[in-house]
This record gives C-alpha cells, structure tokens and sequence, in this order.
C-alpha cells in the first residue's frame, strides 16, 4: 500500500460535501471587516474572529506601509539569527507592560507559540493535563514533548483534581492547559476554581486566551483578568490574528524561565521572525485595543443582540453569552444544508462537523466584530431565522 | 467477557446512553460502533474515573477494541 493510499478516504468525503464544503470558499474581494464578495455575491462575513474590527483601522494600515517602506517586506532569518528586529524586542516588552507581567516572547504564528512553549517546558519526566476541548495546537503541541499526555472533561475542576491526584508525586511537574474562551461554543473556563486546584497540587497553568484577548476583562486583558487570577497563572499565550487583526503568536509569563524559552525551542529557533510589516500593524492595533474601550463594549452589544434573538427562539446555543455565538445541531446534512443556504442569502459564518464539534453534534458558528453595524446584525437575525431551524 | 469487559461495556452504555445490545470483548469502538472521535475519548474519561486511574493519549492511538482497552485497564489498575 502507498503513502498516498490513505488519502482516499478523504476524497470520498470531500466528494460527499460536494459545494457544502467551507474549503472551497473564496474570498474573491475582502471589502471591510465585515464584508466580501464570494462567489459574485455581496456576503456578510459573521465567522472571521475579527473581535475588534481592526482589519482595516487606518492607523494600522498606515503603521504595516510605513514599515513596508522602511524596513523592507521580510527578515528572512529567525529571531536567533539575522532576524531579531528591534520592532520585535518593542512588541515584547508592550506585551509585557501590558499584561504587567516581567517578559514576553513573540512568535511567528499563534500555532507555533502553542508548539513552542510546550516542547520548551515540558520533557520526559513531565506530565500535561489538556482540557478535553483544547484547541489542536494545544494537544499538537504536547505531541511534539516526551511529555505524558493526559485529558480532563471539559472546564471540569473535579476531573482535573481527580487526575492530578492520581499523578501523586508527577503532579509537581505537571502543566495544566486551558483556554479562556473556547471557540466553539464560546464558553469560559471557571479559571479560580482552576487555579485553586493547580496550587493545592503545586503544577503549574497554562491558558490560551487566543479568544478573548481585546475581549475579556477591564482592560481586555482576557478571561486571566475578568477573574483576576493573573497572579496565580503561570503562562498566557496568545494570537495576533483575532483581535489583534494580523498574524504572529505570543507566550506572557511572571516566571523568569520564560527568557530562556528561546534557546529550548525549536519553533521559535528554527522559522522565520515575524514580518517587519506585521510587528508594526500588531503594535498599531494592540495600542487600539488599549485606548479605544469603545471597541470591546460595541463588540458585547452586537454580541448580545444576536445571542438574545437566537435564544428566544429557543435554538440550542452555547452556555454562554459572548462574542462567539453557536447554533448546535444534532444532524449533519442539516447543519451543511443551513450553512450552505445561509452563504446563498449572503452571510457566512463558520461550520463545524464531527470530530471539530463537542458532544458529536455539528455547529454553525458566528463571531462578531466592533465593526459590525446594526442594520448588519438585525440582517444576521434576519437571515438566520429564515433557515427556521 | 472477564470482568473488567463486563464493567467497560456497562461503561459505554451509560457514557453514551445507548443500549448497544451486541456488544463483546472484540467490538471494535470506531468501525462495529461507529463512534466518533470525541465520543471515545468522553468515554475513556468515564472509564479513568470508573477505575481510578490515568490514560496516556498517546496509548489510546492503538486501542480498537474492548478487549484491548480492558487490556489496557488491567495494566493501569495493576
């Protein structure tokens, strides 16, 4: 049998979606945060983690062209190299201060931060205890350690005691990981009644707020700081690519260990540093994200105004309103036959399919943005309706 | 069916509120029950609590079957 043979499954299934495939969508001409034309149609865009709407925010904009012109398109080398700009070193140390945390570390994709501090932290002698629905960087990440790799039901503090306990003496060299909000069904970790459990087996946590950085917290700070746990978490990692509008990835941490991550790993030492362009629209739009609160309360109206009107009419929706807004559906053809009328009618939003979905069912998901209007919102509620789930 | 066959079948009934009414020691979970992915991995949660012990992810890539799992159990137990 060939390498290639067992790609055959897949085609059958990709065949089986036929144009229900999200793949196959193309954004043919991205107009604003919200908007796009695909396939000749005008398309409101409710699934691109844009929280903030900063995609296009003109300072941005300006920041990105202005680096363009001065420090070229690329750095061609990795920050162990020739790549170490000091727009890098000045994206740290803004993380740093803004979390109020000693160090920072930026890496080139909020995948490889995910793999980078893991394979770095955790060796042979280690153990990782991942939330059941972590993100696959998360368990992808663990995968690249000789670290013992274990799961607890999702935001469950009693399963992660439970497991702890039974590691005994390896509980004090365990990592704990979880998200603050988790992308799916958007729901928030219980983070003290994590923490308190971690302390009392002395492990250490890790929470990917790669959703709810720009979106949780007085500051938006994240789910760490609306729980005001973060003095009792050991590292935050993080994405430019939602709420920061760009691309690149990000570990906080109040240990001073976290300087020396970079000699111990290998998705930081070995890729290329971040793009001269994209350090500074990340700079331009985590600075907007400090100073413009009006962004983070337009995000929560638009959110609630869709979470409320799909509630009352009693659709099966994640636990919890945020800005992440998931419609569940037991049946499969039913969900890519609502996500595919739905792109008919000009909204797209995001679709999950099992294995992606908790509890095997499928999921059409929507996530807001400052950006959106009213008039865009009340037409999400219009059209949403009109599938008469 | 030993034992511990008996109790991971009860398990999966109860996991996943199914009957499964011809289930042996070589069902496989994946291709006799046609279990996705997460509701295997709900299960063992289940079947780690039942028994009071941990379940390397990595050790589960080649468990198909209840007998292999009960297997796995037995060892974990000790």
């Amino acid at each position: 049998m060939s390498l290639l043979a067992k790609f055959s499954d897949l085609a059958v299934a990709r065949e089986a979606l036929a144009d229900a495939d999200p793949s196959k969508v193309v954004i043919d001409e991205i107009l604003s945060p919200t908007e796009a034309m695909i396939n000749g149609r005008h398309t409101i865009l409710a699934g691109t983690n844009n929280y903030l709407g900063l995609t296009f925010d003109p300072d941005c904009v300006a920041a990105g062209q202005q680096a363009l012109a001065e420090l070229g398109t690329g750095t061609t080398g990795s920050r162990m190299a020739n790549g170490n700009y000091s727009g890098h070193r000045a994206l740290e140390m803004e993380l740093a201060d803004f979390y109020g945390y000693p160090y920072a570390m930026v890496f080139s994709t909020g995948y490889a931060a995910n793999l980078g501090v893991l394979s770095a932290l955790l060796g042979p002698d280690d153990a990782v205890l991942l939330d059941a629905d972590a993100h696959a960087s998360l368990y992808d990440g663990a995968a690249m350690t000789q670290a013992g790799i274990y799961r607890f039901k999702h935001n469950d503090p009693d399963s992660l005691d439970k497991r702890l306990s039974r590691l005994k003496d390896r509980a004090a060299r365990t990592l704990v990981v979880i998200e603050g909000l988790y992308s799916v069904l958007g729901d928030t970790a219980p983070m003290k009644e994590f923490v308190e459990v971690k302390e009392r087996h002395d492990a250490l946590l890790m929470v990917d707020e790669a959703h709810s950085l720009g979106v949780y917290g007085e500051h938006g700070r994240g789910v760490v700081e609306s729980s005001e746990t973060e003095d009792q978490v050991d590292f935050v990692v993080g994405t430019f690519s939602k709420s920061l509008a760009s691309t690149g990835g990000y570990c906080v941490s109040r240990h001073q260990e976290l300087e020396l991550f970079k000699y111990a790993s290998r998705p930081y030492m070995f890729t290329a540093s971040p793009c001269p362009s994209v350090v500074a629209t990340t700079r331009a739009a985590l600075n907007a994200l400090r100073t413009r609160p009006e962004l983070k309360a337009q995000l929560w109206r638009n959110a609630e105004r869709l979470y409320n009107a799909l509630k009352a009419q009693n659709l099966w929706l994640g636990p919890e309103l945020s800005p992440v807004v998931a419609i569940r559906l037991e049946d499969r053809g039913l969900a890519l036959n609502a996500w595919q009328r739905l792109l008919e009618s000009g909204v797209y939003c995001n679709l999950m399919l099992p294995p992606a979905a908790p509890e095997g069912g499928s999921v059409l998901r929507f996530s807001l943005s400052a950006a959106h209007t009213d008039e865009q919102v009340d037409t999400l509620i219009e059209r949403i309706t009109a599938l008469g789930l | 069916m030993n034992e511990t066959e008996s109790q991971l079948c009860q398990l999966l009934r109860t996991a996943l509120d199914k009957e499964f009414p011809d289930l042996t020691a070589a069902t496989d979970l994946v291709d006799d029950l046609a279990l996705e992915s997460i509701q295997v991995m709900d299960f063992i949660a289940e079947v780690e609590d039942h028994f009071d012990i941990l379940i390397e992810v990595d050790r589960l890539a080649n468990i198909r079957t209840l007998a292999e799992l009960a297997k796995l159990v037995e060892a974990e137990v000790g």
